[in-house]
């Protein structure tokens, strides 16, 4: 059993989805929404709002839902959704991507801790922290068993 | 990597890791201190937490104090059980001192799921799904 960040939207959960997919290549991506759901209020039957969405990115599983019909909800706050990637380019592109629209908490940069991070909150509300794995992605040296001291 | 939920607390970081590691059973959770930064990377020199990571069944949760943060908001932290009896021992474990929204209750999709806020603010949804009869 994983832990999921379960993130609620106030009517573009769907959009914010599909967006997150292609940013990160994801896979799976599915919508439920309020409309399609078991004996759903008449008040339902016509809205597009989404009961439960989710999609795989890497090996994890983002879900995410619309408040219910009716119900403003609340913007998220005090969570973020931290997405670890190997090469710090990519880390960067899926940054420029999410940033596009929002607003840049932190820049994306390295730092002491990782190659490439940075923060910054989507232009649907929601928070993510990209950072990227400290141990080598790509370079050859590292992986040839010589380097290693012995 | 899969996508992993960051909380942020005003304070009560490491208590509140240290609660779910508990909880959930976890290894001794990783905390780095805003003390332990190299200098010049953090302002202050406190016991406040800069990240911690913390293992649950097969995935993470991380955390950092945060002066400003705000109480959590339009979000969850979703964890799902093979059985009603784990979802309800987990439920009833975050729930004290902290607030009910639904109780642990059978559901159109589940035998048995539940949320609720914990006593640190963490707002949790906590579903069932028992493995199918075919690959159990």
């Amino acid at each position: 059993m994983a832990t999921s960040a379960y993130i609620h939207f106030q009517g573009q959960c769907a959009e914010a989805l599909a967006f997150y997919a292609e940013v990160f290549g994801g896979t799976g991506l599915q919508t439920m929404r309020y409309a399609d759901g078991p004996g759903v209020p008449e008040a339902w039957t016509s809205s597009s709002r989404v009961m439960h969405g989710q999609v795989t990115l890497g090996d994890g599983t983002l879900m995410a839902s619309d408040f219910p019909p009716g119900v403003e909800g609340e913007p998220q706050a005090a969570v973020s959704v931290a997405q670890t990637m190997s090469d710090p380019g990519a880390a960067g592109a899926a940054f420029d991507r999410l940033a596009d629209g929002g607003s840049i908490i932190e820049r994306f940069g390295p730092t002491f801790f990782s190659p490439g991070f940075g923060m910054v909150r989507d232009r649907f509300g929601t928070a993510w922290i990209i950072t990227t794995d400290p141990a080598p992605a790509s370079g050859e040296e590292a992986a040839e068993p010589e380097a290693y001291p012995t | 990597m899969a996508p992993t939920p960051y909380l942020f607390f005003k304070g009560t970081c490491e208590e509140a890791v240290r609660r779910y590691a508990a909880v959930f059973g976890s290894p001794e959770p990783q905390i780095m201190y805003a003390r332990d930064a190299p200098e010049g990377e953090t302002s202050g020199l406190s016991d406040a937490v800069m990240h911690a990571a913390l293992q649950v069944g097969d995935g993470w949760l991380y955390a950092s104090d945060y002066s400003k943060a705000e109480p959590m908001a339009g979000s969850s932290i979703a964890l799902t059980y093979p059985d009603v009896a784990e979802s309800r021992r987990v439920f009833d474990a975050l729930a004290e001192g902290g607030a009910v929204e639904m109780p642990l209750s059978p559901t159109s999709w589940s035998p048995g799921f539940g949320s609720l806020t914990d006593r640190f603010g963490t707002r949790w949804m906590i579903d069932t799904h028992a493995p199918q009869p075919g690959n159990a």
